[in-house]
C-alpha cells in the first residue's frame, strides 16, 4: 500500500513529535514535519505531501499567509491544508461543519482518531 | 387679594415645574447610572476577552501534547494492563476537563453578536428541556410546566436563550441531587410594578409602561444561603466543589441577558429550593 504523506506545520514540537508518532503507527502515513511557516513553505514543494496540517498562530510566519503562499503556486495549490488551531472551539466549528472560509480547521486538543478521520475525510474530498 | 391668588398660582406652577424637574433628573440619573454599569461591565469583558483568548491559546497546546501522547501510549498497552489504562483514561478525563474550562471562559468574554428573531419563548423552553432530558433520567426529578400558552413573542437569539435555560435547568438538576421537582413558568405581565425582592440583575431596564415575558426555573434543590445570592452572578464564584463547575454558568447566563436588556433574578431559601427568574421585553415594545 502506498503510504499518504502529511506534512505538519506548526511550532509545538512536541505536539508535532507525538502527531507524527501516531499518524505513522497506524502504516498509512509518512509523514513529515516542519516548525517554521517559511521552512513548510519549501517542504511543501520538495516533499510534495498529500495533505498538509497547518497551525495558524507560528512566531515567524502566520497559517494564514503560508496557505496564501501555498495558493499562489502552481506547484502547491492543489495540496489541501488542514488547519490546527488553539482559538477556535469544537462547537463553533461544529456549526460550520468544520469548514470556515473553505479551509477545514480542527480544534485543539485533538485526539489521534478524530485527526485521522479529518485527514481521510478531507483527502476523500468529503 | 387677587395678589396672593397670584403669588399662590406662580408658587404652584414653581413647586410643579420642581417636581418636573426633580423626576427628569432622576431619570437621567438612572439612565446615567446604567450606562456607567454597561461601561464598566463592557472593559471587563474587554479585558477578560483578551486574558481567556491568550490562556486559550497557550493552555491548548499543551493540552494537544498530552491527548496525543496518552493516545500514542494506549496502543501499547498489553492485555491485562487495565491499571494502565485506566490511569490513562483519568489523565484523559483530566484533559477534558481542563478544555471545557478553557471554553467556558472563551465563551464568558465573548463578545457576542445576537441573532435576534422574533420567537415563541415556549418553544425554546421545550428545546432545551429536551436538550437536558438525559440529565434528569437518571435521576428521580420531576418537571412540572405551568406554561401560559399564546403569551406574545420575543425579539431574542434562540441558541443563545436556549444556552440561559440549559444552564439554569442543569444548575437545578444538580441543586436537588437525586429525587425533587422543577417546575418550568412563563407568563407575559405588566412590567416595573415595584422592585423584586429577588437578587437580580438589570432591575431597572424597564419602565412602568412596558410589558414584558416572564420565565420562571424553580426546583426543590438544596437552596442557596443568603449571604450568596449577592455573589451569585459574579464570575468564578461557585459553591460547586473542584470539578464541578468553575463558577461561569450564571455568569454567561447574565452577560446574554444583559446583551438582549433583559432581567435575571434568583429567589432562594436554603432546604426549600430556589428560582430564577428572568424577565425579557416584549418584541413589538422594543
Amino acid at each position: 500500500m502506498v503510504k499518504k504523506k502529511i506534512l505538519i506545520i506548526d511550532d509545538e514540537k512536541d505536539f508535532t513529535q507525538l502527531v507524527k508518532m501516531n499518524l505513522e503507527a497506524t502504516g498509512e502515513y509518512e509523514v513529515q514535519i516542519e516548525n517554521k511557516g517559511a521552512a513548510g513553505l519549501d517542504a511543501a514543494k520538495g516533499f510534495r505531501p498529500d495533505l498538509i496540517l497547518l497551525d495558524i498562530l507560528m512566531p515567524d510566519m502566520e497559517g494564514s499567509e503560508v496557505a496564501s503562499q501555498l495558493n499562489e503556486d502552481n506547484d502547491t495549490k492543489s495540496i489541501p491544508v488542514v488547519f490546527l488551531t488553539a482559538i477556535v472551539k469544537e462547537n463553533e466549528l461544529k456549526d460550520t461543519g468544520g469548514v470556515i472560509g473553505g479551509h477545514r480547521f480542527v480544534a485543539k486538543p485533538v485526539s489521534s482518531d478524530k485527526l485521522i478521520d479529518i485527514i481521510k475525510r478531507t483527502m476523500a474530498g468529503d | 387679594m387677587r395678589q396672593d391668588k397670584n403669588e399662590f398660582g406662580d408658587i404652584a406652577r414653581l413647586i410643579h415645574n420642581f417636581f418636573k424637574q426633580k423626576t427628569a433628573l432622576a431619570a437621567a440619573y438612572a439612565n446615567l447610572k446604567e450606562t456607567r454599569e454597561q461601561l464598566i461591565q463592557a472593559e471587563k469583558m474587554q479585558t477578560v476577552g483578551i486574558l481567556a483568548s491568550g490562556v486559550a491559546h497557550e493552555v491548548k497546546n499543551p493540552l494537544g501534547i498530552i491527548i496525543q501522547g496518552i493516545n500514542y501510549l494506549e496502543r501499547k498497552i498489553s492485555p491485562g494492563q487495565e491499571d494502565i489504562l485506566k490511569v490513562v483514561n483519568m489523565i484523559k478525563e483530566g484533559v477534558e476537563r481542563a478544555d471545557s474550562i478553557i471554553r467556558s471562559l472563551l465563551d464568558f468574554s465573548k463578545v457576542t453578536t445576537l441573532n435576534l428573531q422574533s420567537q415563541d419563548i415556549n418553544s425554546i423552553l421545550e428545546s432545551s428541556l429536551a436538550l437536558v432530558k438525559p440529565n434528569l433520567e437518571t435521576k428521580q426529578i420531576e418537571v412540572v410546566r405551568e406554561i401560559k400558552q399564546d403569551i406574545p413573542k420575543v425579539l431574542v437569539d434562540k441558541n443563545k436563550m436556549e444556552q440561559v435555560f440549559i444552564n439554569i435547568l442543569l444548575n437545578a438538576i444538580h441543586a436537588i441531587g437525586e429525587r425533587g421537582k422543577i417546575i418550568v413558568r412563563s407568563y407575559d405581565t405588566q412590567l416595573g410594578k415595584g422592585k423584586s425582592a429577588a437578587h437580580g440583575i438589570g432591575e431597572d431596564r424597564f419602565k412602568s409602561r412596558d410589558r414584558g415575558v416572564v420565565i420562571e426555573i424553580e426546583d426543590t434543590g438544596i437552596g442557596i444561603p443568603e449571604e450568596h445570592l449577592g455573589k451569585i452572578f459574579d464570575p468564578f464564584f461557585t459553591t460547586k466543589r473542584v470539578g464541578e463547575g468553575v463558577g461561569l454558568g450564571l455568569s454567561i447566563c447574565r452577560n446574554i441577558i444583559d446583551i438582549h436588556r433583559g432581567m435575571i433574578e434568583i429567589k432562594s431559601e436554603v432546604g426549600k429550593g430556589s428560582t430564577v427568574i428572568i424577565t425579557l421585553g416584549i418584541a413589538q415594545d422594543r
